[in-house]
């Protein structure tokens, strides 16, 4: 369905930024630095990371909201990256998103009914019996259909949530980027909207790039994890085997329980003005965080290394418990 | 630093309405009672809608609140705030009464440093600038954040999420306030960090001596954080105990079914998740019987048309008509 291949972006500072940045002023930012990954059809991927891991520039690079400053993506068997704009408008038309600020990214001046239609006109697909093609929508994705006539506003955040999934769905994409598509939702209403997303994938096939930070609600609705840290797939491999028995110290940390976290050492760095992360591109983009690193942490890039249950760690000293040596 | 004593903080039979779009009266708080001692951390958890919010803007008193309050009492050292003039609330604000917002980015003045707002929260306070500077320092030592000076000489846009929900922790005991409210504190940031907030809290009540009440739709975040644990529904209190009580051995079927929602709580490989159908009804006048009665899979007859009775047990109550043992 889609492979990822060395994708690399970098965003170059700019004006102001290069200006200010005085130690470095030729200081580029690697968001996304060399990664891999694959998603089949019909498969859901969770890709987890905290706030400035890249998570949602990952996902954006996919769907050609982000340009790519190198790698490879290849989606239905063909290549992304550098294709004509007008064949990409073809294939982009096999894939939707579904945005993180639920309201924000619905128009506030149309209905939802004519919010639903939007992706159709913009891919020139003709509806038949517009209105009946609308109300067919909404009750696939649970919603009463006389909300079409309601503005985005007059919607609550569960709506608005499948609102949003509704237009993702309607031109029966083969894949999904479900941004963040329960933060700030209760936790009945998360159920509701995870439930309705994987009835939607049992009817259509339709694979699902879940991007988040709460590895416990991937952990339970993704089949496969990838766990990103400063822009690097630090490990990636079976949901259940990543959570049940994590091997890079980073997931260690993130799976661990609240209560029993290894505490973070009790004085926290100062960070770098802007929150630009500046690591020595020579060690393992986690060492200095890692409380297992080692003198080779701070030297060398560990490179991913698969494991015998076919996940994929990118360290040195992957943390091998009984469950993966077994 | 001024030493005040710590106290602690009795709500009665709090009834708060507000006015609606359509001009009817919509009931937010209904006869909600709690009791937060000195030194406690009790959790207040619910949907959106069940009345959270407006039990922190009652007990803050934020001028411009349209809210109605027109049952119930606050009290604090013997005195009902809820009586208290705006200037004199004004004056509680900041001395008695602190916050910690769930947004640490909108919470800071963005044109002001840290260190002048550290300084400037300290103004009740008849001290000389000089000690204000050294306490605005060595409170944020005390929330860990290290290089404190150069922190001070920093503004909001320098710094990540949770730098700034520590600043926020770091004025709050500045105040040393006998009531610190904290509306959602790690909802907006990463796991990572709200572990070290959630350990902060907890030291900040063994140093104050403060009553905490933290509201959180996050059961998790509650479970890592309180003593005690008072769930609402539709404005109302429905349960309310100590927290392992609550969580081990729920009464009310509506805790049950939330704790439920909680994907940490599932059995691994449990794809579909469960949910509480419905919606919080909104109330326009007092149900003739319990406000969840719709939703709830265990109802039975009466729970349509009798109010349910408070049950008590030495640590806890619900609202509830099913006896003890029934709801689980």
């Amino acid at each position: 369905m889609i492979e990822i291949k060395d994708l690399v972006v970098i965003h170059r500072q700019r004006g102001l930024q290069r200006l200010f940045h005085r130690r470095n002023p030729n200081f580029d930012q690697r968001t996304i630095d060399s990664v891999s990954l694959q998603l089949g059809a019909g498969e859901t991927l969770g890709l987890i990371g905290e706030s400035g891991s890249g998570k949602t520039t990952l996902g954006r690079s996919i769907i050609g909201l982000q340009r790519v400053t190198s790698g490879s993506i290849r989606f239905e068997s063909r290549e992304l990256v550098g294709m004509d704009e007008a064949l990409y408008r073809k294939v982009r038309r096999r894939m939707s998103m579904i945005f993180q600020d639920p309201i924000g990214s619905l128009s506030p001046r149309k209905t939802v009914g004519e919010l639903l239609l939007e992706p159709c006109s913009i891919h020139d697909v003709p509806v038949a019996g517009s209105a009946d093609w609308v109300t067919g929508l909404l009750q696939r994705v649970g919603l009463d259909p006389e909300v079409a006539a309601s503005y985005p506003h007059q919607l609550s955040g569960g709506q608005a949530r499948r609102v949003g999934v509704a237009r993702a769905i309607s031109l029966e994409p083969g894949l999904i980027i479900a941004d963040e598509p329960t933060a700030g939702l209760d936790l009945s209403v998360q159920s509701e909207v995870v439930n309705l997303l994987n009835d939607l994938q049992r009817a259509s096939g339709v694979a699902y790039l879940f991007i988040t930070h709460n590895l416990e609600l991937a952990s339970r609705i993704c089949d496969r994890l990838a766990i990103l840290f400063r822009g690097v797939i630090v490990e990636t491999g079976p949901a259940s085997s990543v959570f049940a028995a994590p091997a890079h110290p980073y997931t260690r940390l993130l799976v661990a329980k609240r209560g029993d976290r290894t505490r973070e050492p009790s004085v926290i760095e100062v960070p770098n003005m802007g929150g630009v992360h500046e690591v020595n591109p020579q060690a393992c983009v986690f060492s200095t965080r890692c409380s297992f690193a080692r003198s080779r942490c701070h030297e060398s890039r560990p490179s991913p290394q698969p494991l015998a249950d076919g996940r994929v760690v990118s360290c040195h000293y992957p943390l091998l418990g009984d469950e993966v040596t077994a | 630093m001024k030493e005040q004593q710590p106290a602690n903080i009795d709500i009665r039979n709090l009834q708060v309405s507000y006015v609606g779009d359509d001009g009817r009266k919509l009931l937010a708080l209904r006869d909600v009672s709690l009791t937060i001692a000195s030194g406690e951390i009790v959790g207040v958890a619910g949907e959106s809608g069940c009345g959270k919010s407006t039990l922190v803007s009652t007990l803050l008193r934020l001028p411009g609140d349209p809210a109605n309050i027109f049952g119930g009492q606050v009290v604090m050292r013997g005195i009902d705030i809820l009586q208290l003039s705006q200037s004199e609330m004004r004056e509680l604000r900041g001395r008695d009464l602190a916050m910690v917002f769930q947004d640490p980015f909108t919470a800071l003045n963005p044109v002001l440093t840290i260190g002048q707002q550290l300084v400037d929260v300290q103004h009740r306070m008849s001290i000389p600038r000089v000690a204000r500077r050294a306490a605005a320092l060595d409170a944020l030592q005390r929330v860990r954040i290290a290089d404190a000076s150069r922190v001070m000489k920093l503004r909001p846009h320098q710094m990540s999420g949770g730098m700034l929900q520590r600043v926020c922790i770091a004025m709050a005991l500045l105040v040393r306030p006998a009531l610190l409210i904290a509306d959602e504190p790690t909802t907006a940031l990463d796991a990572l960090v709200e572990t070290e907030i959630i350990d902060l809290l907890q030291t900040f009540r063994a140093d104050t001596g403060s009553a905490i009440l933290v509201v959180s739709h996050q059961i998790d975040v509650l479970e890592a954080l309180c003593d005690r644990l008072a769930i609402m529904y539709a404005g109302q209190i429905i349960e309310c105990g100590e927290l392992r009580t609550i969580i081990d051995t729920p009464r009310h079927p509506y805790t049950r079914m939330l704790l439920d929602c909680d994907p940490a709580r599932l059995a691994a490989g449990a794809r579909r998740l469960p949910s509480i159908p419905g919606q919080v009804s909104r109330l326009y006048a007092e149900p003739a019987g319990c406000a969840f009665v719709e939703r709830c899979p265990r109802a039975v007859d009466q729970c349509a048309n009798q109010v349910p009775p408070i049950q008590l047990d030495t640590s806890r109550f619900a609202r509830c008509h099913l006896t003890p043992g029934e709801s689980r």
